[in-house]
């Protein structure tokens, strides 16, 4: 662990719910955009320490120029090394290729610098990626391999009988070393790279129905911890916008003066208690919905749901237990556990690990490290929802 | 660039002058090898298979020469050399494996080791196994067995300081031999446990894994997280891999997981403490947090061990009813023929074998199944017992391994338990079900056993009619020899040849009806009577003919009965049976088929030597099936239950009734022994300790369900059904029918009342009270009311006059409106009054119901005067230590009681503890069976406890009563009683401030 994520895994251990006020613009601020991260990852891949950005772009130019990659993508080099707000997936590839990484290097690269996941094989552009790096070929093999496959047309998941899993291409990628037969699989099954997701999006469905069904976990919590919800709208208990208002520990009290339809936006938006990184692409009634219909929806969004998702079934299953005391405090090794559950859906939906360094991951271990987990996770939205009623009155 | 090229086919491997081995194929690939199928010839000239393993690593550049070397760049020499030592030291490792006394028989047996080509050959010996990937398994049992064997086998592995890291199906070869045995044959992912403990082992050596298989902290590549546990979780894998087709994901692996059972082929065989023992393994094995799983692979192991041997292939089945060959079986091809053409005819599920009564028909289809018993895989050969639904839920019959009947579950509940169970053994196995003698084809249950997923064949007397539905109708023998063959076998001697002439005309006096036939043999055979003195007296009577007997039965059924029992008679009558053989007749046809145990018979009809029931068993008028079963065919049963009703031939009937009547007196009565006076103690219980003597309900329940059982043989029966003692053990089933056999209790209950002749009055009281608490229950207060202005009537002395008050108050009782609370104190006190006058011996007892009434509801009503409750609780205590049992419901009655007056006027926590604790140890021996114990010792604290604002007490005696509930999830009457419950819980809840 580096002495970013050991610091950042050591702030989360040790901020005390009282302290959240006082300490947590500070810890937020702390998070390094993706120029530092990909300055602190050049560091440990071969550029002499101690290089400023111009020493470190030049440096990386120089491994693109040995890769075989075009120069001309790498004459933002210096924007990436210095802004925070990112760049492409295909500029991560590039970098991979360039600094000659393998597979599980790649994936630390992308969970640590891009905070996304790695190649997802059900595009064939990061199929053909994952071949040669883990096959060692280099970026001209693949940019070739690239030129000879037709793009295959965006289309709905089949029935789940005739779905492609991203698991089985990525066995097929490790066992097939030959060029030729790699481009047979892909003309052959073109029309399974026209979707993806589909695991992930199972998985949210799946957490969906054990959260939301008439004896679900959010209807069991409402049973036997009412005094520990808010009252939320009786009637309309188990609609999408009420379950997630409760798994937040919102109510409609605390949203009602937002004016808007459902949704909780403005409340993330500038909030001095919310990295930018988490306030994107949160998890909301309308993508939750959008997702359970099974459309399309970006990366990080639906690894943002499903740690949402994870993090609420493992505490309100662990309550439950206890439902006798009323208690949602965790047991031994509960933090752990969580966090092992949390690792296991995402590395199965194909998504990087927890990460004390993504600012959305962050707030997850935060809370797992507390007495109460579930409950912190809630006492922080109620500090997010009092900064935006004291906002919006001091207008 | 790395592309690794095989061997050609027909290689010739040559390792020194005398050592050459010829490739056959290519095997497989493993991340650092190519593994080949070859042989050798053996000095006697004939082929051995081995297997072959070429070290050739994916991830360096070789290239294959023409020559068969491999060239490796410069530049990855170093560790094309690593990994040829590494592939020596797997050589060596797997050898020292392979003595290891506890794993030899799991681990390929590795040969030798080979350099050539520049690179190295391990030679194992092979046999023609197949690789577990690749084999189907027959069974859940194979699927387990394989696992607990792998998991051995990694036993070993670890024993040896060795983790295996890589287990797959691909990996496991399984070889057929007495029963399925495993072999693992790939060591290039074995881990020194040492090594990971020093961290000696650099996390730049590759950790061969398969994803799917792979736990967690193998594909984060996190050495320090290695264990033992981490093969665990492979195991566990493993057999859910073979179990559900695909590897475990994400939500398998959580501490919540729930898995789907259903999905696993062949789900309806796996029992339910299998699905337990399942999910407890998953939990424990492919826990995403390695600290939750078993830490090592004893547990493993022993879990496997015990789940294969649940999964034994006969749990759950039918158990096939025993279809024995008749000992004589003669003609009938053409039917033969048919019926062999319908079993053949997969599309045909159903066929009715019809014909009239004795023709022979069970004796048909069970010479043909006895013939034909391995194109089922369960037979079913049911007798019918008055209708579908009795004959399905006879487990004596119908038996399920692992299911019966429960004495709380009415019988239309287990009917549909039954069913579904039948189903779901049917759905996996070849059932044929056979029901002998169906009476009525307008049953109820018709449709829905028609529906079951097996093969059936009813037998009938009756013509199908309209009914559209294969049938094959059986008419007499009509070859002439056959039917000579048949009687000359029954008469059970040579026959002369001028007596072959008598026999054929004797023939033609029953028509080729076999069972006539076959009993006129006998007859014969037993008696003084020539062949040509029986013919004569069958001329003599001359009542026989042939078309008149089919044709008149075919048109109406009781007709045709009538010429048949007129042959039967007159066999009664040229035999000079005695009236006492016939009476022992006449008292087996109160136990229609399957019959009656013979030595409860004996016992029942008060009989004491076997003799004459042997006899008669001999001269075929009882037949014994299994088991010592006896039953009446049912042509010589309808001719028997026409013989009149004389004394002299119904003193077997009167046994039985009376026997049974005593049975249920006895055991219902235990609780009213007054153990203070000796003299009054029935002998069978002298010698036993007061706390000893209880109802055993079991006992009970059996007789009174054979009493039931009794009284339904004789329903059409006017002589029988109208004798005292037939209403004396009427009024005894009906009072101690179980309660949630309420239509039952409404029906026999309410035609008794019409017909109350030969009870006392107190005995129809009695009847009225189940009946009326059927209709309290039922809310049904009009009709309880008029029911009672029926029974005043009987309330004609002191003990009646109670009881009646007693029928008053039940109303008001379960109606609770103003102004029955006063009227209730009236009626009560009464009651008392009459219980004092009441005559010995059940007065006190009758007294002590009153006081116990009153007392609960001055309790109920909130009444604090002491001194007045004192005065009851006194007199209550004293007739208790002095009249009952230790174990007895007044006893456990007034625990309760006193329990709730301390809940409700005393508020002493402490006592209601030591009354409630009194009532559980009462009750726990007074009712075994669950359901009564919730009524009576779980549901009364928790409303105790409830009042007293110990809502979390309250809720742990509810929880314990759905526990109980929860024991018995299949049984209709626990599912009702757990919604009451739950009913409960929920205003628990509610006034704890639970809810919203």
């Amino acid at each position: 662990m580096d002495s970013y994520t050991e610091k950042l895994t050591v702030e989360a251990a040790e901020l005390y719910e009282y302290d959240t006020v006082e300490r947590l613009p500070e810890i937020i601020a702390s998070f390094r955009g993706h120029g530092a991260a990909l300055s602190d990852f050049l560091d440990s891949h071969g550029c002499p320490r101690g290089n400023d950005s111009e020493g470190k772009a030049a440096f990386l130019k120089d491994k693109f120029k040995s890769a075989g990659i075009d120069p001309a993508k790498a004459r933002n080099v210096v924007k990436w090394l210095t802004e925070p707000n990112g760049f492409e997936r295909e500029t991560g590839f590039r970098i991979a290729f360039s600094l000659d990484l393998t597979v599980e290097e790649t994936n630390e690269f992308f969970r640590t610098v891009m905070l996304d996941r790695s190649f997802d094989c059900h595009t064939i552009r990061e199929a053909i990626y994952y071949y040669c790096i883990y096959h060692g070929k280099d970026y001209r093999t693949a940019e070739k391999l690239l030129s000879e496959i037709p793009q295959p047309k965006k289309g709905p998941v089949p029935n789940s009988t005739d779905v492609l899993y991203t698991k089985n291409i990525v066995v097929f990628l490790q066992n097939c070393s030959d060029d030729e037969l790699l481009l047979n699989y892909f003309r052959e099954n073109l029309a399974q790279f026209g979707y993806n997701q589909v695991k992930a999006k199972e998985y949210i469905k799946l957490l969906w129905k054990n959260i939301s069904s008439p004896n679900g976990l959010a209807a069991q919590e409402r049973k036997y911890f009412p005094v520990s919800l808010k009252p939320a709208s009786a009637e309309e208990s188990d609609s999408t916008w009420n379950i997630y208002l409760q798994i937040l520990g919102l109510d409609l009290e605390d949203v009602k003066s937002i004016e808007a339809d459902r949704t909780i936006k403005p409340i993330l938006n500038n909030a001095v208690f919310m990295h930018q990184f988490t306030a994107e692409n949160f998890p909301n009634r309308q993508s939750i919905e959008k997702m359970l219909r099974g459309e399309s929806t970006q990366n990080d969004l639906i690894r943002k749901t499903l740690i949402l998702f994870v993090f609420y079934q493992f505490w309100m299953n662990t309550a439950l237990t206890q439902k006798a005391h009323k208690s949602y405090e965790a047991g031994k090794y509960d933090r752990e556990r969580c966090l092992t559950e949390l690792d296991q859906y995402l590395l199965d939906a194909g998504f990087p690990e927890m990460y004390a360094g993504n600012p959305f991951d962050w707030i997850f271990i935060w809370a797992a490290g507390r007495e109460s987990p579930m409950q912190a996770f809630r006492s922080y939205w109620q500090l997010l929802s009092a900064e935006y009623s004291e906002k919006k009155n001091a207008l | 660039m790395s592309i690794r090229t095989a061997l050609p086919i027909n290689t010739e491997l040559r390792f020194g002058p005398d050592t050459c081995f010829t490739i056959k194929g290519e095997a497989g690939r493993g991340a650092s090898c190519i593994v080949y199928d070859a042989v050798y010839q053996t000095n006697a000239g004939d082929e051995k298979i081995v297997r072959i393993k070429e070290c050739c690593p994916f991830d360096i550049p070789l290239k294959r020469e023409p020559s068969g070397a491999l060239s490796c760049p410069e530049s990855s020499a170093g560790r094309f050399a690593d990994v040829k030592a590494h592939m020596y030291a797997d050589f060596r490792l797997c050898n020292r494996l392979f003595y290891t006394e506890s794993s030899s028989d799991a681990i390929i047996n590795t040969l030798n080791i080979y350099e050539a080509n520049n690179t190295v050959y391990i030679v194992s010996a092979w046999a023609r196994e197949n690789v577990l990937s690749s084999i189907k398994l027959d069974s859940l049992r194979d699927h387990i067995s394989i696992v607990r064997q792998t998991a051995a086998a990694i036993r070993s592995i670890h024993q040896a300081g060795y983790l295996y890291l890589d287990i797959k199906p691909d990996n496991i070869s399984v070889i057929n031999s007495i029963s399925k045995r495993v072999q693992l044959f790939d060591f290039d992912s074995l881990v020194p446990i040492e090594s990971l403990r020093n961290r000696q082992y650099s996390s730049h050596q590759r950790l061969s894994y398969t994803r799917g298989f792979a736990p967690l902290e193998l594909r984060r590549g996190q050495l320090s997280g290695l264990g033992p546990h981490t093969d665990v979780y492979e195991v566990g894998a493993l057999l859910f891999f073979l179990l559900f087709g695909h590897t475990p994901e994400a939500p398998d692996c959580v501490r919540s997981a729930v898995y789907d059972f259903s999905a696993v082929s062949g789900s309806s065989a796996i029992p339910d403490r299998l699905v337990i023992l399942f999910t407890e393994f998953f939990h424990k094995t492919l826990a995403s947090f390695s600290r939750d799983r078993f830490s090592d692979m004893d547990p493993v192991v022993e879990m496997l061990s015990e789940m294969e041997r649940i999964a034994d292939p006969v749990y759950p089945c039918l158990i096939s009813s025993p279809v024995n060959s008749p000992s004589c079986f003669i003609g009938r091809s053409v039917e033969l023929e048919s019926l062999a053409s319908w079993a053949e005819d997969e599309s045909q599920h159903v066929l009715f074998v019809t014909g009239m009564g004795g023709i022979g028909k069970s004796t048909f289809i069970r010479h043909f199944l006895a013939d034909h018993r391995e194109a089922w895989d369960s037979i079913v050969f049911l007798f019918f017992r008055g209708n579908l639904r009795q004959t399905i839920t006879d487990d004596s019959g119908l038996r399920i391994n692992g299911t019966e009947r429960l004495p709380e579950e009415t019988e239309a509940d287990y009917f549909e338990r039954k069913l579904q169970k039948l189903r779901e053994i049917m759905e996996r196995d070849r059932v044929l079900l056979v029901i002998d003698n169906i009476e009525n084809y307008g049953d109820p249950a018709l449709g829905q056993i028609l529906s079951l997923p097996c093969r059936s064949i009813f037998i009938s007397r009756m013509p199908l009619g309209s009914l559209n539905l294969p049938v094959l109708p059986l008419g007499s023998l009509s070859d002439e020899d056959d039917l000579l063959k048949l009687f000359v076998h029954y008469l059970d001697r040579a026959v002369e040849a001028d007596e072959v002439g008598i026999i054929h005309e004797i023939i033609h006096f029953v028509d080729g009806h076999t069972l006539a036939l076959e009993l006129l043999a006998r007859q014969i055979s037993n008696s003084f009577l020539s062949l040509s003195d029986a013919c004569e007296l069958l001329k003599a009577k001359g009542t026989l003919h042939i078309d008149d007997l089919r044709v008149d039965y075919l048109r109406d059924n009781h007709i045709s009965y009538e010429y048949l029992e007129v042959i039967i008679k007159q066999l009664f009558e040229t035999n000079r049976l005695s009236s006492a053989e016939i009476s022992l007749l006449k008292a087996l046809t109160l136990f229609p088929a399957p019959g009656i145990d013979a030595r409860e018979f004996m016992r029942l009809s008060g009989i004491d030597s076997a003799e004459p029931v042997s006899s008669l068993v001999r001269y075929g008028w009882i037949t014994r099936g299994a088991d010592r079963v006896l039953y009446l065919h049912p042509l010589i049963r309808d001719v028997i239950r026409d013989f009149p009703a004389e004394d002299r031939i119904l003193c077997n009937v009167e046994s039985v009734l009376r026997t049974l009547y005593r049975d249920i007196v006895f055991e219902s009565h235990k609780e009213e022994i007054n153990i203070r006076d000796p003299e009054n103690i029935p002998a069978e219980l002298q010698n036993v300790d007061a706390s000893e003597i209880l109802t055993d309900f079991r006992k009970l329940n059996a007789s009174v369900t054979a009493a039931r059982g009794v009284i339904d043989a004789v329903s059409n029966d006017a002589q029988l059904s109208g004798r005292p003692l037939t209403r004396k053990l009427t009024h005894a089933m009906i009072v101690n029918l179980p309660k949630h056999e309420d239509e039952a209790i409404l029906n026999y209950g309410m035609a008794l009342l019409d017909h109350p002749e030969s009870l006392t009055a107190l005995e129809i009281l009695e009847v009225y009270e189940p009946v009326e608490k059927v209709l309290l229950t039922r809310q049904k207060y009009d009709k309880a009311i008029n029911l009672m202005k029926r029974a005043e009537k009987y309330a004609v002395d002191e003990r009646t006059k109670a009881e009646f008050c007693g029928l008053e108050s039940n109303i008001c009782d379960f109606r609770g409106e103003p102004e029955d609370h006063r009227k209730m104190f009236t009626l009560l006190e009464e009651g008392i009054a009459h219980a004092r006058l009441a005559p010995p011996p059940e007065r006190k007892h009758l007294l002590a119901e009153f006081l116990l009434g009153k007392l609960n509801a001055f309790t109920r009503s909130g009444f604090d005067d002491e001194s007045v409750i004192n005065g009851l609780v006194n007199e209550l205590m004293e007739i208790i230590e002095k009249e009952c049992l230790p174990y007895s419901e007044i006893r456990c009655g007034f625990a309760i009681a006193m329990g709730f007056y301390w809940a409700e006027l005393g508020r002493d926590r402490e006592k209601v503890d030591k009354w409630c604790s009194i009532a559980r140890e009462i009750g726990k021996k007074l009712y075994p069976a669950g359901l009564d114990f919730i009524d009576n010792c779980v549901i009364p604290p928790a409303i105790m406890y409830f009042d007293l604002g110990d809502y979390d007490d309250s809720e742990s005696a509810l929880q314990e009563g759905i526990r109980i509930c929860d024991d018995h999830p299949e049984i209709a009457a626990y599912v009702r009683k757990k919604n009451d419950l739950r009913h409960y819980l929920q205003d628990v809840y509610h006034a704890a401030g639970k809810f919203f």
